[in-house]
Parts: C-alpha cells; structure tokens; sequence
C-alpha cells in the first residue's frame, strides 16, 4: 500500500480526522513552546529585531525537504505521489500580501493565533474571530473574484523545474540559503540587542 | 541582585545547533551529487501477482457503491467518442490510450479504466502500470457489464432470499445512476424470452443471406 494512505483507501474518515487531532496538536505544542503564543515576539519579527519566526519555519522546511529526498532515495517515498498544490501567481502574491499586512497589524497568523487563544490571551480570540469573519466574506465573495482566484496558472510547479536544475542541487541551494539566512539572523537580533 | 541565565545551556543549543547545520549541509551536498533519485519501473512479477490475486481490477458493484459512497473516484472511458455520447457512466471521463500516457492522469489518484468489453481498458491498465501508476484499476466486464449489473439488473421469478436482497442494494444504485432495474414474473419472463428469440432473428439472418448481402456490399 502506497502512500497517501487516506486517498488509497487504507484509512477512512473517522480515522483521518484522529490523525489531523493528533498532528493539531502536536503543532500547536511546538508553536508555543517556540514561543509563538506571544504577539510582541511574532511581530518583532517584521522589525527584524527577533527572528525566531524565520528561523523556525526555515528549519522546518529544511528538515522536511532533507526526509524527503532521502526518504525518496531510499525508495520509500514515491515523491511522484506528494501532492503539491497549483500555483497560481498573481491571486497568491495578492494573498500573501493580504496575509502579511494582518500577520504585522494582528501579531498573529492563523495557526499562532489559535495558539495564544487557548492559552488565554484575548487578543488571540480577536484574532480568531477576525480569521472566520475573513473566510466568510471569502466564501461569499468567492463568485465574484471566482474567474480572478483561478486566473494565472502554472500548474503544480516546483523550484527545480522553474530553474531546471536536478532535486538534489535544489536542496543544496535551498539548505545554504537557510544557513546563510540563520546566520544573517542571528547577526540583525546581535545588532538589536546592543543598541 | 540581578539573575544570570545560565551560559553552560546556551553553549549546549549552540554546540547543538552547530552539529544540526553541519549535518544538514553534509545531506545536502550529498544530495546534489545525487541529482533526482531516480523511480525504477515496475517489476513484472509484481504486476503479474496483482492480476493472479484480482487486484487489477474492480466489479461494477463495488464501484458503483464506491462512487456512491462519494470516494473520490476518476472513471476514464476508453471506447470511441460516438459510443461514450450515446451512453457512459455518471462523471467519466473520454480520454484516448495516448493522452492517458501523456500525463492524463495524476499519479496520487485512484483511476478506473473502462472500455465497452475490457481489452482497451486491461491494455492500457498494463501500459500504466508499467510506468508505476499504483491506483489504477479496470472495470470487471467493461460498459457492457456495468449496464447488465447496475444500470438495467433483473430480478428474475423464483429467486432466494439472498438474490433478493442483493437486487435490492443493485436497485438503488442503478435508480442513482440513472438505469432502469427490472422485476420479472414468471409470466414477463416467458414473454420476454419469446421476444428475445424474435430480435435475436432479426438481428442475425440466417448466414446465407448475410453473406449474400456482403458479397453485394462489396461489390459496391
């Protein structure tokens, strides 16, 4: 039985949704044990002055990139068989945008902002409610921008097929741009700290 | 008095990260020499036991209440573009053996192959496989056997209980999917065998004749 299981059949519904409790929840215990319960600590990320944010993500990415390709070498991933989601240019940078100017007003993105709601702080439900007021208004709007939501298409494109290059010098790019960018990081949060 | 964090911690998660970045670099330099790891075609034996145990393909009533159900299911018709407008399954898709090759279909999807008996479908199902596409499967007995199963199933007079209860579960699927299941008493089924006898006649003359007209036809 090949992955993904759930897709195949292995595992149904009831099942599934256990998994998404259980992986729920494990995120949301790394997410505030890295702090990021805290508005201040999310935001001083946009004033470059504690990049904790950066650094995480970008570990993550890196260690899920690594497992990957090695997991795929070994022949026990199929990377033919990972979904990767269609990119569609313009409606995604104008949602990035759209993400990062509330992500810097609120302190907060989605996943944080349910972290600091369950641990308490207020702020955090405001945030909550500001999200599903959000995707509602999207889901009513949806018809209207529907033709523009799908417009620019590329397909389920990667960055080895963008810059033609094999996975394997992709993942070396990538892995030393993370570590040149950890150390610029921690460079900026030396030069905050001091002043 | 002021409280100094301890240093001998940070120089741990220092030293620890340190080692964490020297092993990543080390994976990734390995990976470019690497380049794509590379996806052997599938071995023969292991297509040859998945026909042996009937994992190949798939009964119309299991798709049907598959479908049902609402899994996620792409049907792709392989039969010609006259037949598939005349009649197809509910939400298939016509697509040639060759634009299924040239990336018709994704490989992370669950795919049933039909044409109106089952060559075209087993043959392009071999072909797939080949190339590695895992959830492909065809359709047990093609069109024709759909239709027999599950769009027009007959309930014939004398059954057992166990027949009956089957033709229940086929009736509502075939009503789903737009077919026509039929109840025959004792009576019909004497008509109807009658009738069949007569259209069998008519659609098959005697061989002297038909060969006769061919022998005309292509004269022509």
């Amino acid at each position: 039985m090949n992955a993904p299981f759930y897709q195949f059949g292995l595992f149904g519904n009831d099942t599934a949704l256990l998994f998404a409790v259980v992986i729920g929840i494990g995120f949301g215990f790394f997410l505030e044990q890295a702090g990021f319960g805290s508005s201040v600590k999310l935001a001083q990320q946009f004033y470059l002055r504690d990049l904790t944010v950066f650094k995480v993500m970008f570990t993550a990415i890196v260690t899920a990139m690594l497992g990957l390709f090695w997991l795929s070498w070994l022949g026990l991933v199929d990377l033919s068989l990972v979904r990767v989601l269609p990119t569609y240019l313009v409606p995604q940078l104008i949602g990035g945008l759209v993400f990062g100017v509330g992500f810097v007003m609120g302190g907060y993105c989605p996943g944080t902002c349910c972290v600091a709601a369950v641990t308490g702080k207020m702020d955090g439900w405001i945030h909550l409610a500001g999200m599903f007021a959000g995707i509602f208004l999207f889901g009513e709007l949806l018809p209207l921008i529907g033709n523009w939501y799908s417009s620019t298409p590329m397909g389920e494109i990667t960055l080895s097929q963008i810059f033609n290059l094999s996975h394997g010098t992709m993942v070396l790019l990538i892995v030393l741009a993370a570590l040149a960018g950890f150390y610029g990081a921690d460079k900026l949060e030396g030069r905050s700290r001091s002043t | 008095m002021i409280r100094q964090a301890p240093t001998h911690d940070n120089s741990f998660i220092m030293s620890l990260n340190k080692i964490l970045a020297s092993i990543a670099l080390i994976l990734a330099l390995l990976a470019a020499f690497i380049g794509t790891p590379k996806r052997g075609d599938r071995n023969l034996d292991e297509i040859a036991s998945l026909i042996e145990t009937e994992k190949d393909h798939i009964t119309p009533l299991e798709l049907a209440e598959q479908i049902h159900s609402g899994k996620k299911i792409r049907l792709i018709d392989l039969r010609d573009s006259v037949s598939c407008i005349q009649q197809h399954i509910l939400n298939s898709e016509r697509m040639s053996i060759q634009q299924l090759l040239n990336d018709g279909i994704k490989r992370n999807e669950i795919v049933v192959l039909y044409s109106e008996g089952g060559i075209h479908a087993s043959q392009a199902w071999m072909l797939l496989k080949m190339t590695r596409y895992d959830s492909v499967y065809t359709l047990l007995g093609g069109f024709s056997g759909w239709k027999e199963e599950i769009l027009y199933p007959e309930l014939k007079a004398g059954v057992t209980e166990v027949e009956k209860k089957n033709f229940e579960r086929r009736k509502t699927l075939s009503l789903f999917f737009g077919g026509e299941p039929m109840v025959i008493s004792q009576e019909t089924s004497k008509e109807k065998s009658i009738r069949q006898n007569q259209s069998t006649h008519k659609r098959n003359p005697p061989v002297k004749v038909k060969k006769e007209e061919e022998r005309l036809r292509y004269q022509c």
